[in-house]
């Protein structure tokens, strides 16, 4: 891999995320910091709580203790649909698309927060509100074309195969312009070829637009090839945080985790 | 954003129409289509010429109703709100116009952008107070408005504009003098003129950010919060231009009607607007105009076959109806299209 710039300054820190859900404790004082420009996997066992930290960065879920910053600003006191403009793009593990929408209905619809047509422009169709339609029409096209969709372009997503939809909440989450994009399990219902290719995007991706990426995966390959850096969750702790071999070393982790998957 | 390195980017899309490279008898989808608006805006401009004024005024209250469902359809086809108070709103719009016509003596015309307005400030309003209702519970806030709305246009408190049970009259403006139409006939046109404006309106609404925002909200409301919508307040806009719409239809009532009462304006009327919009179709804009004339004539048709047993009759028709066409006028006609389609591309 080439050797890139990670900026110190981190773009994303959790510090202290305590979730708990009637009895059950999802995150126990999870902390850790994602640095500018890098790949951060997050990886751990069924149930250990990973998508529950990304409803907590996307502001879903409220956390019952700690705080999350985003560019040094704390995230919690902003209402769920301001963390798109803020700059955090996601998927989701088990889709989140607008299924009776067309895949470029779909991926238009990730482009909403930095469009400003009102709804009165809209419904009397000002020529203004129709040229920023053009060209957020042609964004998503471009990023349509850029992840092989163009084929399916005009067909309801609730058609798809799952594989293809997961392709489009990633054309979606990217046409939000992000800054961190998280990603739960991409590589899902993915074949052998297909995590490959799915590798060689989320890097390429990562370059041409400057991301940074926390990718929660079970794919140990993916995750192991692609991240900087991998953070570790069991039952809600994290045991470990480190580069991928310091990982794969780490005794806790083998036993939590590699040693049975 | 990416600079991708080829823009295959197909000719047909930039219009935004899915595209459609295959014809039938030599014309597109699109040209079908327009071919169809044109030959249905034929027949409704020739209509009043052709049939005898009472059935020229049962069409304008067709495209009354029709206005209605289609702000029904906005908020719940769309947006997947439910309402069964539109009732009140289209209420409202009588009663603004009524009052302003009869007491205040504005123009008629006037009154209907009037009535407009404080339906959308009251929808607007409304719908952020109810935001965080969904299904059963909205539908049960809404059906709230349409029971409370006749008693309160009763009583004793706001009787001095109401005119309690009685009613108000309202007084329709003449015909402009240059034009050789009867009252009815203008009437018509002049709803005709509206309905169109608020269809177009109503298609450049979906097809936009806007639009997209409220289908986002109906499909996946999570989703679309972490797009960036603000689901709070599309929701409440989306409810006050519903309102807006009943509004409008309602003032056009009040004064083709040339009358109000509290009994106009009950529950049952929501329901009708309800069964215009399912019939027509769930978010399908031309079905809205099916839905309108089926509410209207139906019961009439009904009424014709027995007095006695109208509203029996009426809701057998109804069930078979629904039996024959599940997903509305618009399901069964693209069903058929799509059939014919194959048989002439054979
Ligand atoms: N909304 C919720 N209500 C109740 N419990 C929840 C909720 N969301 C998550 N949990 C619980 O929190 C724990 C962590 O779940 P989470 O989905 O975060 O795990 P995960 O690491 O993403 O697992 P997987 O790899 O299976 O996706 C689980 O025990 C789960 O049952
Ligand atoms: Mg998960």
């Amino acid at each position: 891999m080439k050797q890139r710039e990670i900026h110190k300054f981190p773009l994303l820190s959790v510090s202290d995320v305590t979730v708990r859900f009637g009895g059950i404790t999802a995150l126990d004082k999870v902390s850790f910091e994602i640095s500018k420009g890098s790949i951060c996997g997050l990886i751990g066992p069924n149930g250990a709580g990973k998508t529950t930290l990304f409803n907590c960065m996307s502001r879903i879920y409220d956390p019952d203790r700690g705080d999350i910053f985003f560019e040094g600003q704390s995230i919690l006191s902003l209402p769920t649909y301001k963390m798109s403009s803020l700059g955090m793009g996601r998927t989701f593990q088990n889709l989140a698309l607008f299924p009776t929408m067309s895949v470029l209905n779909n991926v238009m619809t990730g482009g909403h927060h930095y469009t400003k047509s009102d709804y009165l422009s809209n419904a009397l169709g000002l020529s203004w509100a129709r040229k920023e339609n053009r060209q957020a029409r042609e964004a998503a096209m471009n990023l349509i074309d850029y992840l092989d969709l163009s084929p399916m372009m005009h067909s309801r997503v609730s058609t798809l195969p799952f594989g293809t939809q997961k392709r489009v909440e990633l054309a979606r989450a990217l046409a939000s312009r992000p800054k961190i994009l998280l990603l739960d399990e991409p590589a899902g219902g993915l074949n052998h070829d297909e995590i490959e290719e799915l590798k060689e995007l989320i890097l390429k991706i990562r370059e041409k637009l400057n991301l940074t990426i926390l990718l929660v995966e079970h794919h140990m390959n993916l995750v192991m090839q692609v991240s900087e850096q991998v953070a570790v969750l069991n039952f809600g702790k994290k045991i470990a945080d480190g580069t991928p071999t310091q990982i794969q070393r780490h005794p806790e982790v083998i036993e939590a985790y590699l040693g049975t998957g | 954003m990416p600079e991708v390195e080829n823009h295959a980017v197909h000719p047909d899309s930039k219009s935004g129409v899915p595209e459609s490279s295959s014809k039938t008898i030599g014309l597109t989808d699109v040209e079908w289509r327009r071919l169809a608006f044109v030959l249905s805006l034929s027949f409704a401009v020739i209509l009043p010429f052709v049939f005898e004024g009472f059935t020229t005024f049962q069409f304008t209250l067709a495209g009354i109703y029709a206005i209605a469902i289609l702000g029904l359809n906005l908020l719940s086809g769309f947006n997947g709100q439910i309402s069964l108070g539109h009732s009140t709103f289209y209420g409202i719009g009588a009663y603004t116009s009524a009052i302003m016509i009869n007491q205040l003596e504005v123009p008629a015309y006037w009154t209907i952008p009037a009535a407009a307005l404080i339906c959308l400030s009251f929808g607007f309003i409304f719908g952020l107070t109810v935001t965080r209702l969904e299904g059963l519970y909205l539908a049960l806030a809404t059906f709230a408005l349409a029971i409370a709305t006749p008693q309160i246009l009763k009583s004793k408190h706001v009787e001095q504009w109401t005119g309690g049970v009685q009613g108000l009259d309202v007084y329709k403006p003449d015909v402009p003098q240059a034009l050789p139409l009867e009252a009815d006939q203008w009437w018509y046109f002049v709803v005709l003129g509206i309905l169109l404006l608020m269809l177009w309106c109503t298609k450049n609404l979906v097809n936009s950010r806007s639009g997209r925002a409220m289908i986002a909200i109906r499909d996946n409301p999570i989703a679309a919060r972490s797009m960036g919508i603000n689901t709070s307040l599309y929701k409440a806009l989306t409810f006050g231009c519903s309102g807006l719409y009943a509004g409008t239809a309602g003032a056009l009532s009040a004064i083709v009607i040339e009358y109000v009462a509290p009994d106009s304006f009950t529950f049952v009327l929501s329901f009708f607007f309800l069964t215009g919009m399912v019939i027509g179709g769930m978010a399908s804009i031309p079905g809205v105009i099916f839905g309108a004339l089926f509410v209207l004539f139906l019961p009439n048709f009904a009424e014709d076959f027995s007095k006695n047993l109208a509203y029996a009759i009426f809701g057998i028709l109804l069930i078979a109806t629904v039996y024959a066409m599940p997903s509305g006028s618009a399901g069964l006609f693209s069903a058929i299209l799509t059939r014919l389609k194959q048989k002439l591309n054979q």
